[in-house]
């Protein structure tokens, strides 16, 4: 891996780990609204949209 | 995870990132990403306008939350919620502005809604007469104008 963004990577845990005490447990989404949970509607809408995920991630690389 | 995002002519503005379990249990290994200020209710909001003096540093620290959850979750996928303008927006430029520094490690794609078209010309709809929207990923084409913003947003390790 990239040793500067690898770098960037411990620097950022780090300060994320400081920060995470600062902030209440408290800030959750929940039930946020997704767009994407709402138009797959089964389970097979769900195989499909998954398959052609892989296939556009496979394309992408 | 929080974090002081300074901006333009006003006070730094505390960010909150969180990454959560998508609310869809057929989503199994996707999860949602999704930053904002503080809403006052214990939650954040992702759709405000803010005036960010960095929006580069800002989209980097998000993304590097999201680089270190995928490290230690690498079977997982990250989407985006690009549900209004302002959101996608926001993201569309996040995933563009970093595409050279974070290329090396994710892969992105966009997700447009499509509806069927019959051979009569009408088009599919659900049983109030809405039109049924289906999901339809692309490789994210970052090569796409600012304004044909896609709907939603994923992406994973490399």
């Amino acid at each position: 891996m990239n040793q500067r963004i690898q770098h960037k990577i411990e620097q950022y845990k780090k300060m994320a780990g400081a920060n995470t005490g600062k902030t209440p447990d408290t800030h959750t989404t929940g039930n946020r609204t997704d767009s994407l949970g709402q138009v797959i509607r089964s389970k097979k809408d769900a195989d499909e949209f998954l398959a052609e995920l892989e296939t556009a991630f496979k394309r992408a690389k | 995870m929080t974090f002081n995002a300074p901006q333009l002519g006003a006070a730094d503005e505390l960010i909150v990132v969180q990454i959560t379990p998508h609310s869809d249990p057929l989503l199994p290994n996707v999860y949602n990403l999704g930053f904002g200020p503080l809403d006052g209710k214990g939650g954040f909001v992702d759709n405000v306008r803010l005036k960010h003096a960095d929006l580069d540093k800002l989209f980097s620290t998000v993304l590097f939350h999201a680089l270190s959850f995928l490290e230690a979750n690498p079977g997982l996928t990250i989407g985006v919620d690009g549900s209004d303008d302002l959101r996608a927006r926001l993201y569309h430029g996040m995933f563009k502005s970093n595409k050279s520094y974070l290329s090396d490690f994710f892969i992105a794609s966009g997700v447009d809604w499509y509806v069927r078209i019959f051979r009569d010309g009408s088009y599919e709809k659900d049983g109030n007469g809405f039109a049924v929207a289906k999901p339809r990923p692309e490789p994210f084409d970052y090569q796409r104008d600012n304004k044909d913003l896609y709907r939603y947003y994923m992406f994973r390790l490399k």
